[in-house]
């Protein structure tokens, strides 16, 4: 194999390291999307025997957004393998322990049950915060979009902001504003 | 669960001396039909050989076409091609058609055994625009670009709020006619 | 003379703009109707109670094109926009300053408008976007919140029944 043939090789097999910022974001819906950039699905060379998935850094997965009430709804079930040793946690209990956890279990199940998932999850770095290691950030040479729109709060907006928005309706005239 | 795959080779798609482009050279040397001249199993091929096989051998002068008579044994035929492969073939009851039908099946073969392909398709040129890599068809300015970065923290393909429809109205009314004050 | 335009104002609410009758001051924030006191030089006291311009006027919107909606009548239906409950700037016009939604008296929806908005401004309450209880200006933390609701979590509009 010539040179420039290696070197392209090097190119084309090489990993690359995408952020992902999961803030106000459903980790049921990104693990869809995280799950494709770490089998390596996103890429036309893939194949399942070709090891090209990529790792994938997630950050502020604490502030990860669930559907309606369930927080308090879903439940993770584990076993110790012992008598009465199964034990049943809301997601919001497990948030609490472990903020990453969500995460990486929604995206533990988004990918295909096979032998290589573990290797795979292996390449997914999660943190609960915005801070990455620097020997981390230094790899990082692209960035997942998010799946959902980051709303913003209403404390969030100036008071001249909300003052000159347009208004939909206006107060009768015997209205007493509160 | 069948072992199949034990007995049959496995590898990738290939053709000897580029598919017979510009000179066509056929890739088998050498048949040896082996038969008894008694026994009933080999009538088909002692039909063959006594109608067909001068026309065989003429048609292909770069085949060599052996006969083996030997006694009370079954007839076969073995095939020896250009690429050192052999193949053997047992032509036991075998019809007069039959045989004719398996013969040029081997001429016409190339050689290569029969093997299950690992892909199905192969090209000496791979790609013209080159080789995909995990850089191709991006954006130039990701070079330069500080992660977390602002243009890539936002969906894509995401349509305005009504937040933002709102704004766009509430301008293009304003621009028709301002709003007096009703009271 | 004086109590008698006063009588006249009725149960409209007013302020008095002037320092000699801070005393009648009835509500404040409103300024619906300003109450002027003038005295003529024959010597009588004219207290009058004007309409004054609403804060909002100059940001009315007026929908004109007849848009396809639910109904005709109904100023959310004409501007026929996909409202969620992240558009909280929306979604804050129709609630109190203690984040009680308006009745429709007074906002003038039509009644799915009123039950859609009235949910989605709950949705934006419970995502923490739009406090409640709270006045506007509260900075009062989300996060301080506890068990599940310390968390973000956010909703899906096509669950509104209506």
């Amino acid at each position: 194999m010539s040179a420039t043939k290696r070197v392209q090789q090097w190119a084309t097999l090489s990993r690359m390291w995408y952020l992902f910022d999961a803030q106000w974001q459903d980790p049921f819906r990104s693990a869809q999307t995280l799950a494709l950039y770490l089998t390596g699905q996103n890429k036309p060379i893939y194949h399942p025997l070709n090891d090209c998935g990529d790792h994938v850094v997630v950050i502020n997965s604490k502030e990860v957004a669930l559907r309606g009430d369930e927080w308090k709804k879903r439940v993770y079930f584990h076993h110790t393998g012992y008598p009465k040793g199964a034990s049943w946690t809301l997601a919001w209990q497990l948030h609490e322990k472990d903020p990453t956890m969500v995460m990486r279990k929604a995206i533990f199940k988004a990918m295909a049950s096979n032998l290589i998932r573990r290797t795979n999850m292996e390449r997914l770095h999660i943190f609960p915060g915005s801070e990455i290691p620097e020997e981390i950030k230094g790899n990082i040479s692209g960035q997942i979009r998010p799946v959902m729109p980051v709303p913003k709060r209403l404390t969030g907006y100036s008071k001249e902001e909300i003052d000159n928005f347009p208004k939909v309706f206006d107060y009768p005239n015997d209205y007493i504003l509160r | 669960m069948s072992n199949s795959h034990l007995f049959l080779q496995s590898g990738f798609i290939r053709t000897p001396l580029q598919n017979g482009l510009g000179r066509y050279i056929p890739q088998l040397q050498r048949i040896t039909l082996k038969f008894c001249k008694n026994q009933g199993g080999s009538r088909g091929v002692r039909d063959f050989i006594e109608s067909d096989l001068m026309d065989f051998a003429k048609n292909n002068p770069g085949t060599v076409v052996y006969l083996k008579p030997r006694r009370h044994r079954s007839p076969c035929m073995v095939a020896e091609y250009l690429n050192g492969e052999r193949e053997y073939l047992s032509c036991h009851e075998f019809s007069r058609d039959e045989v004719h039908k398996w013969l040029s099946y081997m001429c016409t073969r190339s050689g290569i055994p029969v093997m299950r392909f690992r892909k199905y398709q192969h090209t000496d040129y791979p790609s013209i625009q080159g080789v995909w890599n995990p850089f191709t068809h991006q954006a130039p300015e990701i070079n330069l670009a500080q992660y977390p970065n602002d243009i890539l923290s936002k969906p894509a393909n995401q349509g305005p709020t009504a937040t933002e429809q709102l704004i766009e109205i509430f301008k293009k009314t304003q621009i028709k006619d301002p709003i007096k004050p009703e009271h | 003379m004086a109590l008698r335009n006063l009588s006249q104002i009725g149960r409209k609410v007013f302020e008095v703009n002037c320092n000699k009758s801070s005393s009648i001051f009835v509500a404040s924030i409103r300024n619906i109707k300003q109450v002027t006191h003038n005295e003529n030089p024959d010597g009588t006291v004219v207290i009058a109670g004007n309409y004054m311009p609403s804060p909002r006027a100059n940001q009315i919107i007026t929908v004109k094109s007849e848009n396809e909606g639910h109904c005709n009548s109904c100023y959310m239906c004409k501007l026929n926009l996909d409202v969620k409950h992240t558009d909280v700037l929306i979604l804050s016009q129709f609630v109190r300053t203690d984040g009680c939604m308006l009745p429709r008296r007074v906002t003038n929806l039509c009644k799915r408008q009123q039950k859609r908005i009235g949910t989605m401004v709950t949705m934006a309450q419970k995502a923490g976007l739009m406090s409640n209880i709270n006045p506007s200006w509260s900075h009062k933390d989300p996060r301080k919140r506890y068990q599940h609701k310390k968390w973000n979590s956010y909703w899906d509009e096509t669950t509104i029944k209506c």
